[in-house]
């Protein structure tokens, strides 16, 4: 490496510096001392005591940890593939030119910009089985009217509709981007070629935007496993556990039971989780995700 | 005629001049290092308290009178509201930066004497009461029963502040509209019933109710305890090293709760987050009965549009009855380098004085008997006008079992009850579980 070189090396660590300390600060040293923590016994008042892989042992025998687990997967499955359909549908629709097009996407955006407390405590009231709107308009509509919250049939069922409504909107803006830049020449020969509106979509729009669903796909799932603010509002992880999922776990471990080392090992098998799913993406995405050659 | 002084004779003057000067300067600038140094000689202790805003103003008052008294004292006080004050109180404690004095509930007592983190006052408090005959008088007005509990392994790490019980809170305009007799006082659970299924009504005839007897909140303290004490179980053994869930009394208890909410309707099905919309229907007038206790009165004083007031729980199928009981206290730190400064503003905060004004407030019960038992508070000039069937209450009352590791004992024992009312698992099935899950718990310990 030539002089000019070393000395532009130098000044790229230097203004790499800041970004760099405040990543080990807040991320790599806190990463580093919840692997140390996870190996042992902290209640925050007795100084950590070694315990091996006591606390990983444990969270594998514990049932209420099977059922956490089970119920993040449910959470991530039910939230990720329908908010993404519904994304592409509203991207699809708003996509084309008419009145009122930016005002629908805004209010469509809308739920995306609102913290996540303040949608729990609407939807909360939403859902009250005997006051709330929906069982109201259920009711008129002469349909049965579940107790929402408090059934462990529906509970989860009612975080994850609100979870869907929560993040639709920020799907259909990624796939508004991405059908901007399908150019228009492909749906003209298309036509051209006699292709319908169904077989444009379905073998121009679809894997032209496969790239867009796979950046969607990642950010979401990795959203969804850690999924906690709407149950916090919600449903404090009940009724009966049916809510509990993974990242509401570590929270009450560690900072209602003080269980600082089993919290620890329950976020690193998060962690592992959520790196494999997003590895096994990456890996298999040869397969169905379509870059377009320039 | 004087002689003209040399030249070096007037530098020499100069010099001295300036010598003088200098010493001055150094003399007053010392001054002002002293000065403000002998000023700050004051003691600086540190103290955590958890509650609401109205319970921070009352507390501030209290500690500006005792800096009143204790001009070398100053008291900084650190506030958070109730969910986030051991997640803080915890974190602080981990970081190294105890706060000298903290107030902590029974709950939570155990698990913070047992780490080391509380100071045992008991050497201290027996040396008071053998050279202070006013502290002797003070100490002994502590009602036993909010004190002895208290003596852990060996020592004392707190000063009874108040404390709270739960016994039936009810609206006697539902009661009223529906010709009945406000409870007696020694009603029994049959009665109790009774009431709850004409109280509970169902007004537009769509077959839900509008009006429940009952509010079963499935809160460990409000709801459980109660039921489980007066059917003649028990949540732990004395010692809590056993749960006693899955005896044939606590078993009974908790199929009356389930009766209540599934059998007999009389209450809106509970969860965890009922609570907040369970108190909405205390408030908007479309319950009945309620567990409730004293901190829930300022509150209830806000509502203007019916009379409520409390009555003695009711007496259970054996002829006995129970509720839970709590108490707070004010713990010193064991790493505290002002023992004796945090033991004397301990002490005040549970003084005749400051007690009077927390009662006046009325969001708990005072630990002094001169105030518990006195007229004043058996004739309150506002509601509940049968407060101190609270006070009476404490004859049957047990202490709320808290040893350490409680959280996680509540949360697997109101998971279980969740799974019973909503017809997931029998009784049986959810006493012997929770049971078992419980036992592993304290067993950890």
């Amino acid at each position: 490496m030539g002089k000019l070189g070393k000395r532009e090396t130098l000044w790229a660590w230097i203004f790499l510096l800041p970004n760099l300390i405040g990543f080990l600060v807040f991320v790599g040293i806190p990463i580093v001392a919840a692997l140390a923590l996870s190996l042992c016994r902290w209640d925050l008042m007795t100084p950590p005591k070694f315990i091996g892989f006591g606390n990983f042992l444990r969270l594998l025998q514990e049932s209420l940890f099977r059922r956490v687990v089970w119920n993040t997967f449910i959470f991530t499955v039910g939230t990720v593939v329908p908010s993404l359909v519904a994304g592409l549908g509203l991207a699809m629709l708003l996509n084309r030119r008419f009145r009122g097009t930016h005002v629908y996407r805004a209010c469509f955006y809308l739920p995306q910009i609102l913290p996540m407390v303040a949608a729990g405590l609407i939807f909360q009231f939403l859902y009250m089985s005997d006051f709330g709107f929906i069982n109201f308009v259920l009711s008129k509509l002469r349909l049965p009217q579940p107790n929402w919250l408090n059934d462990v049939s529906t509970a989860m069922l009612a975080i994850i509709i609100m979870s869907i409504w929560k993040s639709t909107g920020f799907n259909m803006v990624v796939y508004l981007a991405g059908l901007n830049g399908i150019p228009d020449t492909l749906y003209e020969a298309a036509q051209i070629d006699g292709a319908g509106a169904w077989q444009a979509f379905r073998f121009i729009t679809l894997p032209l935007l496969s790239p867009t669903t796979f950046f969607a796909l990642a950010i979401s799932l990795i959203g969804s496993f850690q999924v906690f603010d709407q149950i916090y509002v919600m449903t404090r992880g009940g009724p009966a556990d049916a809510t509990r999922t993974l990242v509401y776990y570590i929270y009450e471990t560690g900072f209602q039971y003080f269980r600082m080392g089993k919290a620890a090992a329950a976020a690193w098998i998060l962690f592992l989780i959520v790196f494999v799913a997003t590895i096994l993406q990456f890996r298999y995405q040869g397969a169905w995700v379509h870059y377009e050659q320039v | 005629m004087r002689e003209k002084p040399s030249n070096g004779g007037v530098k020499e003057m100069r010099a001295k001049k300036m010598l003088v000067f200098q010493f001055a300067i150094i003399f007053l600038a010392l001054g002002l290092c002293v000065v403000p140094a002998l000023s700050q000689e004051k003691v600086k202790i540190e103290y955590w308290i958890l509650g609401t805003s109205e319970e921070l103003a009352i507390e501030q008052k209290a500690v500006q009178m005792f800096e009143e008294r204790n001009p070398n004292i100053d008291v900084v006080e650190r506030h958070a509201p109730g969910e986030e004050y051991y997640d803080k109180l915890r974190a602080s404690i981990a970081a190294g930066s105890i706060p000298d004095l903290m107030r902590i509930i029974v709950e939570e007592y155990q698990s913070f004497a047992k780490g080391g983190v509380l100071l045992n006052i008991k050497p201290a408090i027996e040396k008071k009461l053998q050279e202070d005959p006013n502290f002797a008088e003070w100490w002994n007005d502590i009602e036993p029963k909010l004190l002895e509990p208290f003596y852990y392994q060996g020592g004392l790490f707190g000063i009874p502040h108040d404390w709270n019980d739960a016994i039936i809170f009810y609206n006697k305009a539902l009661f009223d509209k529906a010709g009945l007799a406000y409870p007696r006082k020694d009603w029994d659970v049959n009665e109790f019933l009774e009431i709850a299924k004409k109280l509970t009504v169902d007004e537009n005839g769509d077959g839900k109710p509008d009006q429940y007897g009952y509010l079963l909140t499935g809160d460990w303290f409000d709801c459980i305890a109660p039921w489980i004490f007066t059917f003649g179980g028990k949540i732990l053994d004395d010692a809590w090293k056993k749960c006693l869930l899955d005896t044939q009394e606590s078993k009974q208890a908790i199929q009356f709760m389930y009766d209540l909410v599934n059998t007999y309707k009389v209450s809106p099905p509970p969860t965890v987050m009922e609570f907040t919309s369970g108190m909405a229907m205390w408030m908007t007038g479309k319950i009945g009965m309620a567990h409730y206790g004293r901190y829930m009165v300022p509150a209830f004083r806000q509502i203007k549009d019916f009379e409520w007031d409390c009555q003695h729980q009711p007496f259970g199928p054996n002829g006995t009855r129970g509720v839970p009981y709590g108490v707070g206290l004010t713990c010193i730190a064991a790493k505290t380098k002002y023992p004796e400064e945090s033991f004397k503003l301990a002490v005040f905060l549970s003084s005749t004085e400051v007690q009077q004004m927390y009662n006046e407030y009325g969001n708990s019960i005072q630990v002094l008997k001169s105030i518990i038992y006195s007229d004043d508070f058996k004739n309150p000039d506002k509601p509940p006008f049968n407060q101190y069937a609270m006070v009476e209450a404490l004859e049957y009352a047990q202490l709320i079992p808290s040893p350490p590791r409680n959280r996680e004992i509540i949360r697997v024992a109101t998971s279980e009850l969740d799974r019973v009312l909503l017809n997931q698992k029998s009784v049986e099935d959810a006493a012997r579980d929770m049971t078992v899950q419980i036992d592993e718990i304290l067993a950890e310990e």
